[in-house]
């Protein structure tokens, strides 16, 4: 079963890059420029392998999108991995923290992890 | 009164009509009648109004005709008629040929009058044939002497000024409850002493207290404020006032001085300028805190934003094109966006050591060996030809290992890249119970010694003048690898010279833990 990558990048050249770069590589992918976007995207999704989060957006930010994820039954369990400059700052509870800027290697072997093509 | 010694005749106002000459009898008649300023007349034995004149008729209000015949008891107030007043004063005429006193009396409104009175017993051929009563309207005066006495009173006890006379001299002749408050002197102990006592001995000196009198005296007031002493050497900020005091005719009789403590006042404004100022510099300090977050956000996530969208881009084009010209365009395009990734995170480290924030270490259990062999394993697959000696035990403790790694890649691939290329870099970690030794060793041209001095001050030149592909930086390196050494308590230095070349010695505490406000620092 094909999965979908939610990437959430307030920076539309990285997120386009981010979505060629993950489509490139075989991957489904839904993107959102904030928080709320990403709420909305996450209910329209029918399975989401992992979110890909930036922390500093405008609109809802990282935290605040992450906090509400947990809250919500069907979400709880989706994996989240932050990708920010603020990687220091990631919110307790996600699965993994990348610093930004990250390679095109690692990034697809993190997205490996977690999704099927 | 007393008769006047002698009468000049003069002519009568009845003289056109018939031209005689008055007689001393009828002159002392006329002027008595006429006087305006007293009550001057006549009582009968008994107290009744034999004679009226022009000043009684002023002062009293009655006419001749209105009086005449009435007992002089009109005159008093009812309370000194019960009192026996009236019988009192002819007894004591009668008794002792003259009674005087000043007091209260009537007029014909009713309206009261102090009055001075004489009251002489006249007697004829040894009889008494009645009293002289004269009588002067003192009201005024006695006013004046009421508002003086209240007005003395009231200066003598306002308690919030010092308000005292100075004679001409300068000697103090009064004193209020104000002035012992303030200066401290109870009156009997200041009181003609020169008013130089309440001065600091410079202003003294400097002649202050004859220039104030002086200033006082020519333009009738001086003004100002400055410092006083009070009695136990104490010095107080005061407003100080001399105004110069004339009598009628303008000869000068003395200095009115009215001081103010305003201390607290000139206290308050001091406190008041020192909030301005601190205010000031708070504010001032905001705004440079507001600039370096702006500052440090742009530095870690505005600029890293298009890097990491630069650095996807090449990875993305490494992998779908397999042209050699455009790899090698794209390894190189790679390469710059790494060193560009890299100076970011130095110059953002300077800053944050720079400013409060300080340089952040994420301190988590763990084994400081692994960040040497990692570092020691990229170099090595970089320098293939090279030999890296890596002799460490196990360190484990609670290190920020991501802050190690770059740490060793700077230490170690700075002997990789200075060192003899046909000598071994050599990593050697010893630990006791309490500290983890480390020495990068490496053979080869010592660091100059003038440069060994400023080695870990950032943007030093040796590093950016000796640059190369794989030394450009901006001279930060060592820099921040000092500051990630000392935010885990420890020491870096160096030791070069030709003989036994370059050592970077790392001195380590094992079970250190970064004081509370180190970090909030």
């Amino acid at each position: 079963m094909r999965h979908t990558v939610l990437v959430v990048e307030d920076e539309e050249d990285l997120r386009e890059m981010m979505r060629d770069a993950l489509e490139l590589n075989g991957y489904a992918v839904a993107t959102a420029q904030d928080g709320g976007e990403a709420l909305a995207e996450l209910a329209r999704i029918e399975h989401t392998c992992l979110v890909i989060l930036d922390l500093l957006m405008p609109g809802m930010n990282g935290w605040d999108f992450f906090a509400t994820m947990r809250q919500r039954p069907e979400l709880a369990s989706v994996p989240v991995v932050v990708h920010s400059s603020a990687a220091s700052r990631a919110p307790v509870g996600v699965n993994r923290v990348l610093q930004k800027p990250l390679e095109l290697n690692r990034l697809l072997a993190v997205v490996h992890e977690y999704c099927e093509k | 009164m007393d008769q006047p010694a002698s009468f000049v005749a003069l002519p009568s106002q009845d003289q056109n009509r018939g031209s005689t000459l008055r007689t001393p009898d009828s002159l002392f008649r006329l002027l008595v009648e006429s006087v305006r300023d007293y009550a001057i007349f006549v009582l009968a034995p008994d107290g009744r109004v034999a004679t009226w004149n022009a000043g009684a008729e002023r002062i009293k209000g009655f006419s001749a005709g209105e009086i005449i015949g009435k007992h002089f008891s009109i005159f008093y107030p009812p309370e000194e008629i019960a009192a026996g007043k009236c019988s009192f004063a002819l007894a004591t005429a009668t008794r002792d040929g003259r009674f005087q006193e000043e007091g209260w009396r009537v007029r014909q409104d009713g309206s009261r009058f102090w009055a001075s009175v004489t009251i002489t017993m006249l007697r004829q051929d040894g009889a008494l044939v009645g009293f002289a009563k004269v009588t002067r309207d003192l009201t005024e005066r006695k006013y004046a002497e009421e508002q003086a006495r209240r007005f003395r009173l009231l200066v003598e006890s306002v308690k919030d000024y010092a308000i005292f006379i100075l004679l001409p001299d300068g000697r103090v002749s009064t004193w209020n409850v104000g002035a012992q408050r303030i200066k401290g002197y109870e009156a009997d102990e200041i009181i003609g002493k020169h008013f130089s006592v309440f001065y600091p001995p410079e202003d003294v000196e400097a002649g202050k207290c004859d220039f104030e009198l002086d200033i006082a005296t020519r333009e009738g007031r001086f003004e100002e404020e400055g410092w006083r002493v009070r009695k136990d050497g104490s010095r107080f900020w005061a407003n100080v006032t001399i105004t110069a005091l004339r009598d009628s005719r303008a000869v000068l009789v003395g200095f009115a001085k009215v001081t103010r403590d305003l201390t607290a006042r000139r206290e308050a404004e001091e406190l008041r300028r020192t909030l301005a100022v601190q205010s000031a510099a708070y504010a001032e300090k905001a705004r440079t805190q507001e600039f370096q977050e702006r500052f440090l956000a742009i530095l870690g996530h505005d600029l890293r934003n298009p890097l990491a969208s630069i650095d996807m881009g090449t990875g993305l084009l490494r992998q779908r094109i397999a042209d050699p010209t455009a790899q090698r365009i794209l390894r190189r395009m790679s390469s710059s966006s790494v060193r560009m990734t890299r100076m970011i995170n130095q110059i953002l480290d300077l800053t944050r050591t720079r400013l409060s924030t300080g340089l952040e270490v994420d301190r988590q259990a763990a084994d400081l060996r692994e960040a040497m062999a990692t570092v020691v394993d990229e170099l090595r697959a970089a320098h293939p030809t090279r030999t890296i000696e890596l002799r460490c035990p196990p360190l484990p403790g609670t290190w920020d290992l991501d802050r190690f790694e770059q740490v060793f890649s700077n230490l170690i691939g700075n002997a990789v890249v200075h060192g003899d290329p046909d000598a071994p870099v050599a990593i050697d970690a010893v630990v006791d119970s309490a500290t983890v030794r480390i020495g990068v060793h490496n053979t080869g041209a010592p660091i100059p010694a003038h440069l060994q001095a400023t080695l870990f001050d950032p943007f030093r030149r040796g590093e950016r003048e000796s640059r190369t592909l794989k030394t450009a930086g901006l001279g930060l390196g060592l820099y921040i690898s000092r500051e990630v050494v000392n935010a885990h308590g420890g020491q870096l230095s160096v030791e070069s010279d030709a003989k036994h070349g370059t050592t970077f010695r790392m001195l380590l505490p094992l079970n250190w833990k970064p004081a509370e406000n180190d970090r909030e620092a």
